[in-house]
């Protein structure tokens, strides 16, 4: 929609000719967030598109992702066939809306957005991600992906820092994927997705958590559990109480029926 | 202003400057690309996908200034001399009806992969229609790879399936909605809303606002006449209350118009409004319409000169009792006796073109008012009360329309803009967003319906009680007749000795309830069709048998309703009912007393439910039409008529080609217009084809016969021995053109015919549901619906067919996942097509619709109504499934898969 409080519209060439950021700002990659409802305390969008932060690497070490690598980009890209892990990033893209808005929107969008039904968080904590961010004046920092989202729409990122890219590590990508994902409808969005990464050598087990709680959560296995083991490692580790409650679905349904995918995600391996 | 922007669409070449937040969406419509179209403006309904460098892209969350360079391709690019093949499928196949959503339909179908149906439904996931239950729309996306062409022109048309006449402007995306043309010089209107759900305006200063360049207006209550009103789009005098203002010192719910501003642009009319500033005295507000009746300390409608209200003090807006026969005295007699409360929610209609209407002064001193309704001449009656002008002095036409259901059967838009025309001089456009849609127009009624069966252990039924509490909102508007309807229809439908009905329509801080396709029908047939199955679990008797054996039959006359004031002499024509019965059970090879199908958590069983429908309203509904044969041989049919997007236009076309002998396309037809068509009531309460339908036909034969006669005195020979052709009249030895007779005739050959049906002719559907529940997470799968309805004659097949898919669907997400919730202080919490979910492609189950045509001794060609009647059935039938699947009752819908799994852990 139109955001009639926008003043300003940058297109930086690069990132070091950001300066005097300030409230009221805000970072623009694909736009399909930004753009889709009002934004009454923005008044400066800054595109990153000019940065061409959109590479696909992959190496010995694993895979990087720029972090304004457009979704439908990272879901056409030909990977190296024993990398089963990607299926969590090609059903991360599947799963998110339209093929219009992955057209457009951008992995680092996603995660930066850090909505609870991100559909890339739980996979990218399941994979062990990693992110490098960058600031305009400072040297980059590192951040697990799992210590990244730190509420509801909240990141660890700080005012003018910037998303540059994602890592996964090579190991990762080699594991078994299960996607699971769940909405009160069969589209929009989800009140639980599982993502499972299954290691097919010593059969550990990581469970990447979200929508049912504010931010993704790892559950850990070292090996395929049973459903006994779930139930308690889910009490034990993500009780009730951390489970979100809002009109779409109660935290007790969240908590029943996030339960329920880990155990059919296991149906997989 | 930044810097211009370089860019190409559809091959040409733009330089522009825009404000820096602008969409894609916003650009190509001011640069007059309105093919594009504005629906959701959040990237959720797809209606604005266009192609940037051939990549679609919801052109509404496209960022403006991405756009340096780049090559937009919009539906109106597609075709340059001929129809892209896409194009071409989606004509042949009809795969729209109000064509609102087809532009953007067609450009992402153009670029979608898939390979297999499935594949396909859940790629159409960013794309949403309202109207066809997107079964036409699967069948042209798979027919664009095959090529074929269809002739139009038929001849004896009633009866066949000709395509909707709009199609060719619809697939290209030329079809010209109210929002796509306006005068020069136009102004808008954004309005201020009340954030509060009930409070008193102490004061608002607007100075700020005034100061603003660019703002022309802007109005409060001190600046309007208090005259009550309802928005109710209903023939003189008004069953509603009147309890509306143009703006008023009170606000009653969350979104309720407190000041309007009018100014140079939309973004400019938005931020005066920010800054005008009310100083509120909040007022104790009430949600929930129990506690509204039950002296709660709330009165919404205190004012002294509001009128028809049942009783202000309680809040109750109308009540309406049905039935005269000694219920008691029936239980009594009963062998089994059911109780149960039904819980029914407020559902948005989500037409998806938005409420807009544009008005401006023509030279001579006429008002002219260019909306999207359902109600041109109610709108034209009620702005010339409000403002004084005489009737002659208002007109009121409508373009194209985008969906309705019900929710343009009102007068949202209009009142304001005229009230800023008038005195502004200057053309003024209102469109809501789709928040306020959502938020701020109005909903089906939330009801809580109380059902109480007596019956004997044959599974006679002795008697049965009802007492419905709706939630009518705010204000009354359709307040009592659709309360009316949750009794009569579904308590009428079944000969009981003993019925007795009360229903109250309660006011409540939140947003107002109105009229939508099923009218109170929908909810009173989900709560009486769930009880006929849990009756007949009880007894053990079959429950497609214990409905055959309870149903109204031919000769049976309906007496509930016909007691008092609310007489709509309802009246049973023709009867298909057995057959539709038969039809349904046979498509599901349905053998009573099977038992649901089991795999492991996964649960499959089969329900039924069956419901009826008025064809009009007997009496009141009035349809005028104005047929002429013209200078040059061709035909002309003026109607008031309203065609929604159903396809009305091309029925009422094959109902007069028909009768003169021609093809559809010789019909010139001029509707909607208060100016230029004489009066019809308006598009509601399924009357298009039975009554505006009917005033056609009547008006065919008399053009007929005049035409026949002056042939006759021209030929020297008898009318009989002519007959009529598309051009000619012919006798045995000679013939004249039509043209010909036209200019020997003194007179015009003009017919003017003005129709009020005696009787409304019940329709009745039959609809059974195959689901699959999952146990373990509550979902609801809809694998199959099939739906008999009994038309009276199909006029046109494939339109009847496209309101029954569309119907079903409808009833699919009522069943299933539409709810607008509602917190404790009136706030809507799911405003938008994110968090309310409409059906998509993927949830369609498989349809099949069966029209069963017995002809209708009233009816045009022995047509019945059908706009409504779809709807009704559908959740009643998936909960009697679940039933079956599960034996769990839900008695709440939405079903959602949290409440299903609650009710089977209960
Ligand atoms: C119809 C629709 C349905 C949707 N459904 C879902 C859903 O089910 N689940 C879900 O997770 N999301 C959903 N979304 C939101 C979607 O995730 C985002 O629109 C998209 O991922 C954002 O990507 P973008 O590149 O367009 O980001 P933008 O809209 O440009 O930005 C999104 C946010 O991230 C910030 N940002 C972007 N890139 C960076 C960066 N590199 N560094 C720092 N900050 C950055 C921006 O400042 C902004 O706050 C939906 C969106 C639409 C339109
Ligand atoms: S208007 Fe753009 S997706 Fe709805
Ligand atoms: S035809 Fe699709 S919304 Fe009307």
């Amino acid at each position: 929609m139109d955001l009639n409080n926008i003043q300003t519209y940058l297109r930086p060439q690069s990132l070091e000719t950001v300066e005097n950021w300030s409230l009221g700002w805000s970072w623009l990659a694909g736009g399909t967030w930004v753009f889709s409802q009002s934004q009454p305390d923005l008044k400066v969008l800054v595109d990153l598109e000019k940065f061409d932060w959109s590479e696909i690497e992959v190496t010995t070490e694993g895979l990087v992702i720029g972090a304004t690598c457009i979704m439908t980009k990272l879901r056409q890209w030909n990977f190296p066939e024993h990398w089963t892990g990607v299926k969590a990033l090609f059903r991360a893209v599947d799963e998110l809306a339209s093929f219009k808005v992955t057209n457009m929107a951008t992995v680092g969008g996603n995660i930066c957005l850090a909505i609870p039904a991100s559909t890339f968080a739980p996979a990218m904590v399941a994979l062990d991600a990693s992110y490098e961010i960058w600031h305009p004046q400072a040297a980059p920092r590192f951040v697990a992906a799992r210590d990244f989202q730190i509420g509801v729409q909240q990141t660890v990122l700080q005012p003018g820092e910037v998303l540059r890219r994602i890592s996964i590590p090579q190991e990762s990508l080699t594991w078994r994927i299960s996607y699971q994902r769940v909405c009160i409808a069969t589209a929009g969005i989800a009140i639980s997705i599982i993502v499972a990464a299954c290691n097919p050598q010593t059969s550990q087990v990581r469970f990447g958590l979200g929508a049912c709680v504010p931010t993704p959560r790892v559950v850990e296995f070292s090996h395929i559990p049973t459903l006994d083991e779930i139930e308690e490692a889910l009490n034990a580790q993500v009780p009730l109480n951390d489970f979100i409650e809002d009109y779409a679905a109660s935290a007790a349904y969240r908590q029943h029926i996030t339960k329920v995918l880990m155990q059919r995600s296991l149906l997989e391996f | 202003m930044q810097e211009p922007l370089t860019f190409q669409v559809n091959g040409k070449t733009y330089t522009e400057s825009c404000s820096p937040g602008t969409s894609l969406l916003t650009l190509l419509r001011d640069l007059g690309w309105v093919g594009v179209h504005r629906v959701c403006e959040s990237g959720d309904c797809g209606s604005c996908t266009v192609w940037v460098d051939d990549k679609p892209v919801h052109s509404c969350i496209y960022p403006v200034m991405k756009l340096e360079g780049h090559d937009v391709t919009t539906i109106e690019g597609l075709a340059v001399d001929e129809l892209a093949p896409i194009q071409q499928a989606f004509l042949e196949k009809q795969g729209f009806q109000c064509g609102f959503c087809t532009p953007g339909m067609i450009m992402s179908a153009a670029k979608l992969q898939f390979n297999s149906l499935a594949e396909l439904r859940k790629a159409l996931d960013g794309n949403l229609c309202r109207c066809t239950g997107y079964e036409a729309i699967l069948e042209s996306i798979l027919a664009a790879k095959e090529q074929r062409s269809e002739s139009c022109l038929m001849q004896n048309p009633v009866g066949k399936s000709v395509p909707k006449q709009d199609g060719s402007a619809i697939v290209r995306g030329t079809a010209n909605y109210t929002a796509d043309w306006s005068p020069p010089g136009l102004l808008h209107i954004k309005v201020v809303r009340s954030p509060h759900p009930h409070a008193r305006i102490r004061k608002i200063d607007t100075e700020k606002a005034k100061a603003l360049p660019g703002v022309h207006a802007v109005f409060t209550y001190e600046d309007v006449q208090r005259k009550p009103y309802t928005t109710a789009g209903h023939a003189d005098p008004v069953p509603d209350p009147l309890d509306h203002y143009l703006l008023d010192n009170k606000v009653r719910f969350i979104g309720d118009r407190v000041a309007a501003v009018v100014a140079e642009s939309v973004a400019i009319a938005i931020q005066a409004s920010q800054l005008i500033e009310v100083d509120y005295e909040i007022l104790p507000h009430v949600i929930d319409p129990v506690k509204a009746i039950n002296d709660c300390g709330v009165v919404i409608h205190d004012e002294p000169e509001s009128s028809q209200i049942y009783d202000p003090q309680r809040n109750i807006a109308a009540k309406v009792t049905l039935g005269t026969h000694d219920i008691e005295q029936g239980f009594a007699e009963a062998d089994l006796i059911v109780e149960n409360t039904y819980y029914l929610p407020a559902v948005q209609h989500v037409h998806l073109e938005p409420h807009i209407s544009t008005s401006w002064l023509e030279a001579d001193g006429t008002l002219v008012v260019r909306s999207s309704t359902q109600v041109p001449f109610h709108t034209q009656r009620v702005l010339s009360q409000l403002f004084d002008l005489p009737k002659d002095k208002v007109r009121v036409f409508k373009t194209q329309i985008g969906g309705g259901f019900g929710n343009k059967q009102e007068i949202l838009t209009e009142d304001l803009c005229v009230l800023a025309t008038l005195h502004t001089k200057k053309p003024v456009q209102w469109e809501f967003t789709r928040e306020e849609e959502f938020t701020a127009t109005n909903s089906r009624h939330a009801m809580q319906v109380r059902v109480r069966t007596g019956v004997k252990a044959d599974g006679t039924l002795v008697a049965q009680e009802m007492e419905a509490i709706a939630n009518t909102g705010a204000y009354g508007n359709h307040a009592p007749t659709v309360v009316f309807l949750t009794g009569c229809y579904p308590l009428g439908l079944y000969r009981c000795p003993h019925q007795r009905f009360l229903g109250l329509s309660v006011y409540t801080n939140t947003m107002p309830a109105g009229a939508f396709r099923g009218y109170g029908a929908t909810q009173g047939t989900f709560a009486v069709e769930s009880q006929m199955d849990e009756i007949a679990e009880k007894l053990g008797i079959d429950p497609i048998e214990l409905r055959q054996k309870n149903i109204i039959q031919p000769h049976d006359i309906i007496r509930l309703g016909r007691e008092g004031a609310h007489d709509h002499f309802h009246l049973i024509g023709s009867y298909g009912v057995p057959e539709c019965f038969a039809k349904v059970t046979q498509a599901f090879n349905y053998v009573p007393g099977t038992k649901p199908t089991v795999n492991k958590h996964l649960r499959r069983g089969v329900g039924f439910a069956v419901s009826m429908q008025g064809s009009g309203l007997a009496k009141i509904h009035s349809a005028g039409v104005k047929l002429s044969l013209k200078s040059d041989g061709k035909y002309e049919l003026r109607t008031g008529a309203i065609d929604v997007g159903t396809g009305a236009d091309t029925s009422l076309r094959q109902i007069a080609a028909h009768v003169l002998g021609v093809t559809v396309a010789d019909i010139e037809l001029i509707a909607g217009d208060t100016h230029n068509t004489p009066f019809d009531a308006g598009s509601y309460a399924s009357a298009t084809t039975y009554i505006s339908g009917k005033a056609v036909n009547k008006a065919a034969v008399a053009m007929r016969s005049q035409i026949l006669e002056f042939a006759a005195k021209v030929l020297a020979t008898q009318p009989e021995n002519i007959t009529l052709t598309p051009d000619k009249a012919i006798a045995a030895q000679q013939e004249i053109t039509l043209q010909e007779l036209v200019s020997r005739n003194q007179q015009s050959f003009v017919v003017e015919v003005e129709h009020a049906a005696n009787e409304s002719s019940l329709t009745f559907a039959v609809q059974g549901a195959e689901v699959e529940v999952d146990t373990e997470t509550g979902r609801i799968n809809v694998l199959r619906c099939v739906q008999a309805i009994d038309v009276g004659t199909a006029i046109n097949p494939r339109i009847c067919h496209g309101q029954a898919t569309g119907g079903i669907v409808m009833g699919l997400g009522y069943a299933l996942s539409e709810e607008l919730l509602i917190n404790d202080s009136g706030r809507i919490l799911n405003p938008a097509l994110r968090t309310y979910r409409l059906p998509t492609a993927k949830d369609t189950p498989q349809m099949e619709i069966i029209l069963v045509e017995q002809p209708d001794p009233y009816g045009p060609f022995g047509a019945k109504g059908i706009g409504e009647i779809g709807t009704n059935c559908t959740a009643a039938a998936i909960a009697n499934a679940v039933a079956h699947a599960t034996g769990v009752r839900l008695t709440q819908i939405p079903m959602t898969p949290e409440r299903v799994w609650q009710a089977l852990n209960a």
